[in-house]
């Protein structure tokens, strides 16, 4: 499975339920687009952009394939400075996924994050490890996958991409949040002053889903 | 075992001071570093040094314990030093000092369920 995601963040005056139409259409037209999902992100705790779109593709090449044809017309849209101002984005094949339960309805959150290039692969492999392991320890995320973004762009160079499911707020901004595994375990590679310290940038953002598109 | 939310959690500064410059770089932390990180609501706990006698050609280690208390409270003075270049200033002035360095975040073992029930 290949994925697309964006953060997008609306120009101002633009028509957003216009846009949302439009790109809608761009993707419910395709054979190509195998799921896809459209949200406005939640104002809640610095989420970044105005909505989250998910397109999933059976591969790179269906990816490629939407691109060059319905997808040129989303390729405009957002390319369009009087209806999108900035795009975050994300291409990747499905990475390590794990599941406690499939939820119909809840919080789906995404982190774009930039590593250091001179990071060592030891270091990186052990990263994407500890990232993994968060849904292992911390009981409120009930999916969660992390990828290697092949096709990346937006304000870092994006390099991973960390997906959570939860059922509700609380367990992104309280659990999440508060659990020993992130800010006494896997912070370290994201502290500055940590001496394991290797991610550079990032950039989340979450919404409501109402239907399975994890 | 403490009230949760205001467990105590311990910052641990480890660092091997370069041969003959323990002395030298514990005094640049109390200066430069620690002055920034009460005010970012960080408190000093403990200076520890061994062996406890300043080497002159070889590493002393410097154990350096901070204290906040509960989580949230954690976050905050991340966030404060994060938003604070000066953090990074200092690790980067006291790095000709240090052969290596690292952090940890520990907590008493009592408080361990506490801390993981959230």
């Amino acid at each position: 499975m290949y994925k697309v995601t964006r953060v997008l963040t609306l120009s101002e005056g633009a028509d957003a339920a216009a846009l949302i139409q439009d790109l809608a259409a761009t993707a419910r037209n395709s054979r190509w687009v195998l799921d896809w999902a459209l949200a406005p992100t939640l104002p809640e705790a610095n989420a970044a952009g105005d909505y989250i779109w998910r397109l999933h593709f059976a591969n790179e090449a269906g990816a490629r394939a939407w691109a060059a044809g319905d997808g040129l017309e989303a390729h405009a849209i957002m390319n369009d400075p009087t209806r999108v101002r900035h795009v975050n984005s994300g291409g990747y094949v499905s990475g390590r996924v794990g599941s406690k339960q499939t939820l119909t309805r809840g919080i789906y959150r995404l982190l774009f994050i930039s590593l250091d290039e001179a990071a060592s692969a030891t270091d990186v492999a052990q990263f994407e490890y500890e990232t993994y392991e968060m849904g292992l320890y911390i009981p409120s995320i009930v999916q969660w996958r992390i990828s290697r973004i092949s096709e990346g762009s937006g304000t870092g160079s994006w390099t991973h991409m960390w997906e959570q499911e939860y059922e509700n707020l609380d367990g992104l901004l309280k659990t999440y949040m508060l659990h020993p595994h992130h800010w006494a375990w896997i912070n370290r590679w994201y502290d500055p002053e940590c001496a394991e310290h290797i991610v550079q940038t990032v950039c989340q953002s979450f919404c409501r889903f109402d239907s399975n598109t994890f | 075992m403490s009230e949760p939310g205001k467990e105590v959690i311990y910052y641990l500064d480890h660092l091997i001071a370069q041969p003959g410059r323990a002395e030298e770089l514990l005094r640049f932390y109390m200066s430069e570093y620690v002055p920034q990180a009460k005010l970012r609501g960080l408190a000093l706990v403990h200076r520890w040094v061994t062996p406890p006698l300043w080497l002159r050609e070889q590493s002393n280690e410097l154990f350096v314990i901070w204290s906040v208390q509960g989580a949230q409270a954690w976050w905050d003075a991340t966030r404060h030093r994060r938003a604070d270049p000066s953090f990074l200033g200092f690790w980067k002035k006291a790095q000709p000092m240090i052969v290596s360095r690292r952090r940890l975040f520990l907590s008493d073992v009592d408080d361990v369920d506490s801390l993981n029930n959230v």
